[in-house]
């Protein structure tokens, strides 16, 4: 009896409340923004996934940034519906911009929503008991207000009749957008005009735009640096690798330092060797035992037959390990292709989790480094598991020269190839159906 | 008596005024949309949370690194993925299969002669198949914090990491949980609801 009336005064209120400010407009602008969040941040939320921020980056942080703005504007078309022509304009120039900015306008929706929020906000006009000249002025004014940064019209127009004022109120809002895609043009049709401009440019909202920063330190060194780089390896690529690799000529020199240096020629090389070539000196990247850093990982590859040409045991070298101070002692193998057939599985366990990758062949050519802790696979009948320091590898190793050219003349192939943390270089790798997963 | 009259009075939405704002709007917006589709606009991608399917007839990239990482779920413990960071990358045929709430998305471009391109490319993925690789100036084994293929990014020390200066894989087919690029070019550009991607 006494609850009714209240829940109808309450039901009441809230009609009112709905009905004096652009609702619905409103709804559609934090729907927008809900949804643009959704999209880069769901994983986030969702599954507690605190490092998938640091993957999402300046793109990430756009669209939900774009997305929190479209939230406040519908939020504040609600609680301050004074200034709505501002949060509303602020709205589309939001929907329309999150297009480029934030996966598409959220893959159209959130940008469609946006739009449409912010312009029915927008066109909603207070009318009613209290409308002729009292509430005109003062949605003029508040419009006003809301226009304030955009022209001049509203400012001038205060002064002059109502109907005056809403033509130039109206002139500057429609002039807004030409002016807004003026801004948006000139940068894109400079972009189209550049023809795929393939040099990292990161880009916010198409307008600010700077080149991407590892590059940066210089267009000049970058340029300069590759020249030096080309020409020092070679001399320096034979004398240091002497620690495990013995005079195996020239192909497997290269091939140690290939993750940057090595292929200078190459355009992937030469910005890798650019990159590096500033911080470390070649010297020193030569003079460890292979520059490189072996990972920790539980990691074996098997396959059923390996046919190793040019293949040669180099010795022992001291390799060292990520995320440990005592580097581990490893076999090194050169040989000048590899080609690992008959099923070939690679399996790394790390951390318990243990991902599989799996391909009917495997084939690395152009001076293949190979070190493992173990090796093993049958000759024929004779099945033999080399070890660093076992006796058959020191054997192997006072072989390594005859090895070499033998098996330069006539590939000699191996069944049942198992190898053991695994390291391999090689200037190509070509593999047949490949399928990474987990098991 | 006139502020309060204000505060409640109440409106309407007057069609003309919303026509004046939605239709530049829409313009400029129809506009992007065609330059995004012609590839002379690079959009902005970035997609977690959910698994979804990305297909691409062949992927050709420059930068090219791999490895082991860990996606902690707060309901499922940790999810196991392989991170694949691609410094400079050219997709043709991409499709990508995206579930926004109640709706399935599958966006599709670089069908036609220009193949997607798309920067600091990064992907998340439970699983990757191809029906063929190549990959040049190939380091398997190198201990994932040490990569340096792709400038800026690298797994953590200890893990298992994989880089290569190029690499190109046929068929593509990847259920990913993340996907993020500083630029997407998306020539071609297509969006559908429901179907599945090939």
């Amino acid at each position: 009896m006494v609850h009714a009336p209240r829940g109808h005064r309450a039901l009441g209120s809230w009609r009112r409340w709905r009905r004096t400010r652009p609702f619905w407009g409103g709804v559609l602008l934090v729907l927008a923004g809900l949804e643009l969040v959704t999209i880069p941040l769901s994983g986030v939320l969702g599954h507690g996934a605190v490092k998938l921020v640091i993957y999402i980056g300046i793109g990430g942080v756009f669209g939900v940034l774009i997305g929190a703005l479209l939230i406040a504007s519908g939020v504040l078309t609600w609680t301050n519906p004074g200034n709505r022509v501002f949060y509303d304009i602020a709205g589309v120039v939001l929907g329309v911009l999150s297009f480029p900015a934030s996966n598409l306008g959220g893959f159209f929706i959130g940008m469609l929503l946006a739009i449409t929020g912010g312009s029915l906000a927008f066109a909603w006009t207070p009318l009613g008991p209290a409308s002729s000249p009292d509430s005109r002025d003062s949605t003029d004014s508040s419009d006003g207000n809301g226009l304030g940064g955009t022209g001049a019209a509203p400012a001038s127009g205060r002064g002059t009749s109502a109907s005056g004022d809403r033509g130039h109120r109206m002139l500057a809002v429609s002039a807004m957008p030409l002016v807004l895609l003026a801004g948006l043009l000139g940068p894109a049709g400079r972009a189209a005009a550049h023809a795929a401009p393939a040099a990292p440019q990161d880009c916010i909202l198409l307008i600010i735009c700077w080149r991407d920063p590892s590059p940066s330190p210089g267009p000049e060194p970058s340029t300069a640096s590759p020249a030096p780089t080309a020409a020092t390896p070679p001399p320096t690529a034979t004398p240091p690798a002497s620690p495990g690799a013995s005079p195996e000529p020239s192909a497997s020199g290269p091939a140690r330092r290939s993750p940057g240096a090595a292929p200078s020629a190459t355009p992937p090389g030469h910005r890798a060797s650019r990159k590096r070539s500033p911080k470390r000196p070649p010297q020193r990247y030569a003079a460890a035992a292979a520059g490189l850093v072996a990972s920790p990982a539980t990691s074996v590859i098997t396959a059923g037959s390996a046919t190793l040409h040019g293949f040669a045991y180099e010795g022992v070298v001291s390799m060292p390990v990520g995320g440990s101070a005592r580097p581990v002692r490893m076999m090194e193998f050169t040989a000048s292709s590899m080609e690992l057939a008959g099923g070939v599985t690679a399996s790394v366990t790390s951390g318990g989790v243990n991902t599989l990758t799996t391909s009917p062949s495997f084939a690395f050519d152009g001076s293949v480094v190979l070190y493992a802790t173990k090796l093993s696979g049958c000759l024929g009948p004779l099945c033999v598991t080399l070890t660093p320091g076992n006796a058959l590898s020191v054997l192997l190793q006072l072989a390594s020269k005859v090895t070499g050219l033998l098996t330069g003349l006539v590939p000699v192939t191996l069944t049942n190839v198992t190898t053991d943390q695994p390291f391999v270089l090689a200037g190509s790798l070509r593999s047949g159906a490949l399928s990474l997963g987990f098991g | 008596m006139s502020a309060e009259k204000r505060l409640f009075a109440q409106g309407r939405v007057r069609w003309k005024r919303f026509a004046v704002i939605i239709l530049p709007a829409a313009a400029i917006a129809a506009i992007l949309i065609g330059l995004t589709a012609e590839g002379a606009i690079a959009a902005n991608i970035s997609v977690s949370g959910q698994q979804f399917l990305v297909t691409a007839s062949s992927l050709n990239g420059t930068g090219f690194e791999q490895f082991g990482g860990q996606v902690t779920s707060s309901t499922a413990g940790t999810q196991p993925v392989i991170v694949s960071a691609i410094r400079s990358a050219t997709l043709a045929s991409l499709c990508q299969q995206v579930t926004v709430g109640p709706l399935s998305l599958r966006l599709t471009a670089g069908g036609g002669t220009t193949p997607v391109s798309a920067s600091n490319l990064i992907v998340d993925a439970s699983s990757l198949a191809g029906s063929s690789a190549t990959f040049h100036n190939i380091v398997i084994g190198q201990d994932a914090g040490t990569l340096t293929q792709d400038p800026g990014t690298a797994g953590t020390t200890g893990g298992f990491g994989e880089q290569a200066s190029s690499v190109t894989i046929e068929n593509l087919v990847q259920h990913t949980w993340l996907t993020t690029a500083g630029t997407f070019t998306l020539p071609g550009l297509s969006l559908g609801f429901g179907g599945s991607c090939p």
